[in-house]
């Protein structure tokens, strides 16, 4: 997994969990405000991702509560987690820097992006 | 309508159930398409973050919501299956037979009576003298499988014929074909 670029909701849900940690809910409604209300996790979708960084040991469960007679579960970013993170953000960059040059020379008279 | 055991109830008290604890309930049954062992340890918080997912007063998932649970549980399953030696065999074939099959029933139900007769178009069964290889036999075979699997499949002509699954996975097309039907208030 530490070589495949991270995935759009997996690179969102460690965003979100570089805030601090977050249960469930509170990591869909930070997954959705950070991607612009472009992003709205679906449940399976988060489980499946939460599974997957927890297995690659980027993140781990931080504490559970009762709340309302129910089970919450806050996720936390392992130093892993924030290297991760960090390494994958500096790849999009140039990514993004590249791709920003090339369409200056493609249409110079629009300016940057 | 089939309940299951744990919530027996019936259509009058159905209707009387307060909209939490309606959606509450189908929410639990969509969680069933994933493993026990999985739903034992992560069930409670999915079930908090689908119900905070909903607006107030809704009955029903979502449609996208639902599907996600399904297939992610689906998945969830053929990955365990993986994960296991003894079962990954099973997995693969599982894998790529059902989508065939569920295309073959679809394919089936799209059709209806102009789709055509696999008795006729595949005359040649095995052992029939009109079977030129052994691989074109067996590929006959497979396909005239396929295509009866998509006729007496759910989708057939004959609705009596199509009945819900009697294993732990809930199928909830028939309640919803119920939900979509107009006029009915939720």
């Amino acid at each position: 997994m530490s070589e495949q670029p991270l995935r759009e909701p997996a690179f969102l849900v460690l965003t979100a969990l570089a805030g601090g940690p977050l249960h469930g809910y509170a990591l869909v409604e930070d997954v959705l405000r950070l991607s612009d209300g472009q992003v709205r996790l679906h449940t399976g979708t988060l489980y499946g991702v939460l599974d997957r960084l927890r297995e690659a040991g980027l993140t781990v469960v931080d504490r559970e509560e009762i709340v309302e007679s129910r089970l919450r579960r806050y996720y936390a970013l392992t130093d892993a987690g924030i290297e991760r993170l960090a390494a994958e953000t500096e790849r999009m960059r140039r990514n993004v820097s590249a791709a920003a040059s090339q369409l200056r020379r493609l249409r110079p008279a629009q300016g940057a992006i | 309508m089939k309940r299951r055991r744990d919530t027996p109830r019936t259509d009058e008290g159905a209707r009387r159930e307060p909209a939490a604890e309606a959606l509450e309930r189908r929410y639990r049954r969509l969680l069933a398409w994933y493993p026990a062992a999985y739903r034992a340890a992560n069930a409670d918080d999915m079930l908090g973050v689908a119900l905070a997912r909903s607006a107030p007063g809704q009955r029903w998932p979502e449609p996208g919501e639902a599907v996600n649970l399904i297939v992610s549980g689906i998945g969830e399953r053929l990955g365990g299956m993986l994960r296991r030696p003894d079962q990954r065999d099973t997995a693969a074939v599982l894998a790529i037979a059902g989508p065939v099959l569920l295309a073959a029933a679809a394919a089936r139900t799209i059709a209806g009576p102009f789709m055509f007769d696999p008795a006729m178009t595949f005359p040649a069964a095995p052992g029939s003298s009109a079977c030129g290889s052994t691989n074109a036999c067996f590929a006959a075979a497979s396909l005239k499988s396929l295509a009866d699997a998509g006729r007496h499949g759910c989708g057939a002509r004959s609705t009596r014929s199509c009945r819900r699954p009697q294993s732990g996975l809930p199928l909830q097309t028939a309640e919803w074909r119920e939900n979509q039907r107009p006029g009915r208030a939720e």
